[in-house]
Formats: C-alpha cells, structure tokens, sequence
C-alpha cells in the first residue's frame, strides 16, 4: 500500500516538473506555488521510501528504467543540438526547453533506481549505497551537458571555418582588440620605444592592461598614463582611443590609432 | 620530419617507464611516459641553458638526443630488453553497458585530439606569461629577454610550458594546443589502469568517463595554462603513493616522488606535495622502514628547489627552506584577531569551490559514509582529499589576510581545486562494493 501510494505521488510529482520542459522554468511554481527544486527533493525522499519499503514485485521498474533512459538520452541528445545549432532552436523544433530537463530527467532517473536496485545488506549500507548511486547519476547529468556544450562549440567553430587562419582565430577571441594590436605592431617602429596606454581601470581594462598589450606589441615597451592621457615621462607614442583624451585630428574618424608625439 | 620532433619527447618518457614497469602495458607505459618524457625533457633545456646551452632548434635537439641517448645506454647496461610488453584488449568482452561508456570516453576525447590540432594559443595568462615567454625564448635564445620583459612576473611560475612552446615553435609549428590535448589523453589512460587494478573494468571505465566528464579538467585540455598539466601530475603522483601504501612496490614511491616533483617544477606556489611528503613519512615510519623517506627526498626535493634558488639568485638572494611557507602561514594565522575574516573565508569557499565542483563532493560525501559504514580500514586516499582541502582553506585565510585584492581571483582558486575530482573519483574506484 505505501509503495503504491509512492509510485502515484512520483508519478505526481514527475509530471509537475516535466510541465516546466513544455512551458518555461518556474511555470509549475506559478500553478502550484511549489518550486521545482522543492519538487525535486519530494521526489528523492519519496524515492527513498520505494527503495526501502519491501516488495517483490519488480515488473513495473523495467518500464521506468526505460522511461528514465529513455530521457536521459533525449536530454543530452537536446543540449548538444542546442549546443551545434543556437539557443532556443530545440524549443522552436519540438517545443522542448532543454534548460528545464534536468530536474525531471534526474527525478525520473533516480525513481528508477530506487526501484532497480537490489543490494544484500543491512539497511544503512542498502541506503548509502542507493544514495551513493543517486550522487553518481547527479554528477553524470550534472556534467555531462557541459562537456557535451563545450564539444559542440568546439566541432561547430571547425566545422564552421576548416580553413581559419591565426588572425581569424585570434579575432574570434578577441574581435576588434586584436587588430588593433596588429595594426600597433605594424605602425610601431621595430626599434625599442615605448608606448603609452590608457590607466587599466574601467572603461579601459582591456586597452590599459600593460601584460597583455606588450605580449602584441613587444618589444616595444609599454606604460599607463593616468586619465587625462598624461605622465612624468611621456612616452614616443600613446594609443589613440576614441573615447580617451589624447586626440589626433588626423584620425578623428577612426575609433583607434596611433599618435607619435 | 619537424613531427618526429613531437613524438620523441614522451617516447623517451616510454622509455624510462617501460623499463621500470616491465610489466606494465604498453599503453599504460606510453600515457606515463607522456606524463614524465615532456617535464625531463623541459628540466633539462632550462639547466642546459643555465650551463650555456642557447634555445635554438639544433641545440635544444641535442639536448633531447643526449637524454634519449643515456636512457637507451642505461637500458644496455641493466640488460632490459626493449620490446613492449603487450596486453591484448579483447573489445568483445566489453559488456554492452562497458562499450557505450567506451565509445563515449573515445568520443570525448577524439573531439578533443581534433580541436587541439585546429586551436592555437589565445587565452590571458597564456598570451601574457606562458606563450609569451615561449616566443622570447624561441626568438631571442634565451632567459634574459624574457626577465626583462615581463619582471617580477617571470617568476610567478617556473618555464615549463613555456619551453614545451618554445620546443613546438622551434620546430616550426604554429600551435602547441596537441601537448594539452596529448595530456588528457595520457591522463585518462593512466587513470583507468590505476583504477582497474583495484577496481572492476565496469567501474574503471565509469570512473574514467567520470574523469573526462569533469569540465574544468574538459576545458583545459584546451586551453594553454598549467593547470591541466600541474593537476595531471600531482594526480597520478599521489595515485602512485597510494599505490605504494596498498602494495609496498618501490617502484610506485618512485615514479609517485618524480610526477610530485614534476608537479612542483610545472606550478610552484601550490602547497599539496606537502600532503604527499607527509603520507610517505608517516606510512614509512608506520611500516618500520624510515629509510624510504630518504630516495622519495632525493627524487623529489630537487624539483622543489631548483626554481625557487633560480628566482631567489635573479633578485640576489638566498632561496626561502621547502617548508618556511608553513613556519611563514602559521605566524600570520596566529595573528587572526578578526574572526568575520573566517566567515567571509568559508561563505568565499562555498561560492567558488564546492558549489562548482558540488557533484564530485557529494560523490565524496556519500563514499565517506559507505566506507565508514562498510568498517574500511584502507582510508588513505581519502585523507589525502581531507588534508588538501584543509591545505586550500588554511591557503585562502593567510592570503585573505595578507591580501586585500583576495576576492578578486575567484577563477584562479577554481582552477587551483580541479585536482579534487580526480583524486575523488580514484577514491570512488578504490573502494569495496556491496553486492
């Protein structure tokens, strides 16, 4: 009797949060005043007493062992086509919100376990190893979709430019950072000299970081002059940026160049 | 012909390993040999240049030659025979459950092998300090250029990936993203025969995965930090010295003395070879055989030194002792009068550590309470986990002391704890299963 009210409360409870998939995150919430992840645990504890109540019956587990397979394997298959393609295309596709699986996938993953697993024990073991096999499964979806995302970004950026060459990459990285310091390193003479850059502190964190402007433009050296473009010993050059003080007419339409002084 | 360049390097690592581990496999020996051929190999270009040796294609080939050279001699001399010993893979064994976890692991890291030959270096501290010094060296022959260029900064990390570059540029390539690449896969190979031979194949492939699927070591297969490579080698260095614990082979202290010392010659501020020193000690005393303490000092105390007496002779100094950081961490905490410091230490913790890494805690979590309930009494990789998370706490109250930018770095804290997964999930390997 106890194990059968568990299994219809689970079911309950897996199809509250299932309903955030089809609608948005925190929909349930909005219907049931419940958030999900109090759902979640109702359905561990719950969990826990199939697990632990007595029963010889194990004819229903196959089916949500597949159930639970079943989308776990749709989960992930969503997040990577989520990953190849662009945010919310799976939504678009199928109506499916991938971002609000894994509370469902992990409730229904962890049902099954409750009902699959047979270990010969006292109860204290039988309990931590159920809950030790729950962590497992929590670290193998946890995870997963990340590693499985960061794939994607990766076999996408080849797929996308096979033939990308260093500048093309770097400016990927870095976008229009990146060819200014080329166009620095082209305009600065081979000769050591120094150049001047913004103070390293907001707006110009980027432009002002003396370490990673040298590793471009080495071997000219580099220095920060403080906020109104000045210092006790000026520099040969300094950067012209079109929202810092030096100005240069010359290239007043440009946002960026290079003032000798 | 510039490739072979690349192979030979963790050839000659094979070699060494495969002549103290005769028995191991081929594969085994191959991953260990990546994980120990690379840093000799750098080791070495950075005291010939101390001697006078320039960075320079032909010179740093006769480096690599010399080493390859007194390996194969010494192989001569102790008569031990050069063909590898095979242990066959019977794929057909695998159950179905082992085949999709296999192809899964294959999968991941096939993608990753692929990207590393398409990526080249872009990120920050690569780009400022590692890369950077790699090209100077590469360009200029030399240390001097780059300790002029980037000051104090030189010194924040020992060269190590920076002459692992520099080798790839010399020989002309344009990316050394495939040494990182190589490194996952090395990593993944050695942990999985650490993990069967104390575990079943199912829960040594699982393991494994679980290793791949671990995204901060994921993403820093590619990308050029030494994260990835300080973490591989304190890993499976102290794997090693769990090994040794369990099965009292010489052989594991030692190769386990050289990767912690590796370790130490890649990343130098990290505190955790003090965990490794301190299970040697205890274990060796334990087991009535103090002697022990002596070749793991050998083997390991000169990675240790080295770059701390270069950087202290750089500023004309005289190099702090191995432990004056504990003597130096202890006197700051005892001066600890603000005790709201402790609670911005531990709400700090949580944030950046154990909620990032929740899933490998809970996993460790849950494994303590099955192996205390279970009356184990084989606990020495656990407390190995123990005392390093208190070495990253007690680390983060003295630089949050000392340091009034402390906050400011919570990336560099994350990436100083992606050594925590792995060693948990050998620990989850490692431990007996109800049935």
């Amino acid at each position: 009797m106890q194990r059968t009210i568990s299994l219809i409360l689970g079911f309950i409870l897996l199809t509250f949060l299932w309903i955030d998939v089809f609608a948005y995150t925190g929909f349930t919430q909005t219907l049931i005043a419940v958030p999900g992840k109090v759902l979640l645990l109702a359905s561990i504890l719950l969990s826990t007493i199939l697990y632990i109540s007595p029963s010889k019956d194990k004819s229903k587990s196959g089916y949500i062992e597949i159930f639970a397979i079943g989308t776990s394997i749709l989960y992930l298959l969503a997040i990577t086509i989520e990953g190849l393609a662009s945010q919310g295309y799976v939504y678009t596709l199928f109506h499916l919100r991938p971002e609000s699986m894994f509370y469902p996938v992990f409730a229904s993953v962890v049902i099954a376990i409750a009902l699959s697993l047979a270990i010969k024990d006292i109860l204290p073991i039988r309990l931590a190893t159920y809950f030790l096999s729950i962590s497992v499964c929590f670290y193998l979806l946890r995870q997963l979709p990340i590693v499985l995302v960061q794939s994607s970004a990766l076999v996408k950026a080849m797929v996308l430019a096979p033939s990308a060459t260093y500048d093309d990459k770097m400016r990927s990285q870095w976008g229009g950072f990146y060819d200014y310091m080329v166009y620095l390193k082209a305009n600065l003479p081979m000769e050591g000299t120094t150049l001047g850059i913004p103070p390293q502190q907001n707006p110009w964190l980027l432009y002002g970081n003396g370490m990673l402007v040298q590793s471009f433009v080495y071997p000219t050296r580099v220095t920060n002059l403080d906020a109104t473009g000045s210092a006790n010993v000026m520099p040969e050059y300094i950067m012209q940026l079109s929202d810092w003080p030096p100005s240069n007419p010359a290239l007043e339409q440009n946002k960026w160049g290079l003032i000798k002084l | 012909m510039n490739i072979l360049g690349i192979f030979i390097v963790p050839l000659f690592g094979y070699l060494i390993t495969s002549a103290i581990w005769q028995k191991k496999s081929l594969l085994e020996n191959l991953a260990y040999g990546y994980l120990i051929g690379w840093p000799l190999f750098t080791l070495a270009l950075f005291i010939a240049n101390l001697l006078g040796l320039r960075f320079a294609t032909i010179e740093s080939s006769l480096v690599l030659s010399s080493l390859l050279f007194i390996v194969i001699i010494l192989r001569f001399i102790f008569r031990v025979p050069l063909n590898p010993n095979q242990h066959k893979i019977n794929f057909y064994a695998l159950t179905r459950l082992e085949t999709v976890i296999f192809i899964t692991i294959a999968l991941l890291l096939i993608t990753i092998f692929i990207n590393s030959l398409y990526a080249i270096v872009v990120d920050w501290d690569s780009l400022t300090l590692y890369d950077f010094r790699a090209r100077l060296f590469a360009q200029y022959g030399g240390m001097q250029e780059a300790i002029r260029a980037q000051g104090s900064y030189f010194n924040s990390y020992p060269p190590h990936t920076s002459l692992v570059h520099m080798w790839y540029y010399l020989l002309g390539f344009h990316s050394p993203m495939t040494y990182y690449g190589g490194l996952l896969i090395s990593f993944v190979t050695a942990f999985y025969f650490s993990a069967r031979r104390v575990s079943s194949r199912t829960i040594s492939l699982l393991s494994s995965l679980m290793l791949v699927l671990a995204p901060h070591i994921f993403w820093h297969s590619q990308i050029a930090y030494t994260n990835l490579p300080y973490t591989v080698s304190l890993v499976m260095g102290t794997i090693l010295i769990v090994e040794w614990v369990r099965t009292n082979k010489f052989s594991n202290l030692a190769l386990g003395a050289l990767l912690t010392g590796i370790s130490v010659w890649i990343r130098h501020p990290e505190p955790f070879w003090m965990t490794n020193l301190l299970i040697v000690v205890a274990v060796s005393i334990y087991k009535r055989k103090p002697w022990l303490i002596l070749p793991y000092s050998i083997i390991f105390f000169p990675f240790e030194r080295i770059w701390k007496v270069f950087v202290a002779g750089l500023a004309g100094a005289s190099a702090s002792g191995s432990l004056s950081e504990v003597s130096g961490g202890l006197a700051t905490v005892t001066k600890l009068s603000n005790m709201s410091v402790i609670m911005d230490v531990i709400q700090y913790l949580a944030t950046t550590v154990a909620r990032p890494y929740a899933p490998a805690f809970a996993l460790f979590g849950f494994m303590i309470l099955l192996k205390y309930l279970q009356r184990d009494k084989f606990w020495v990789a656990e407390f190995i986990v123990i005392t390093n998370l208190a070495l990253l706490s007690a680390g983060t109250l003295i630089f949050a002391m000392t340091q009034p930018y402390w906050q400011e770095i919570p990336g560099s804290l994350q990436r100083v704890s992606m050594i925590f997964t792995p060693l948990i999930l050998y620990s989850f390997a490692s431990m007996k299963r109800s049935r």
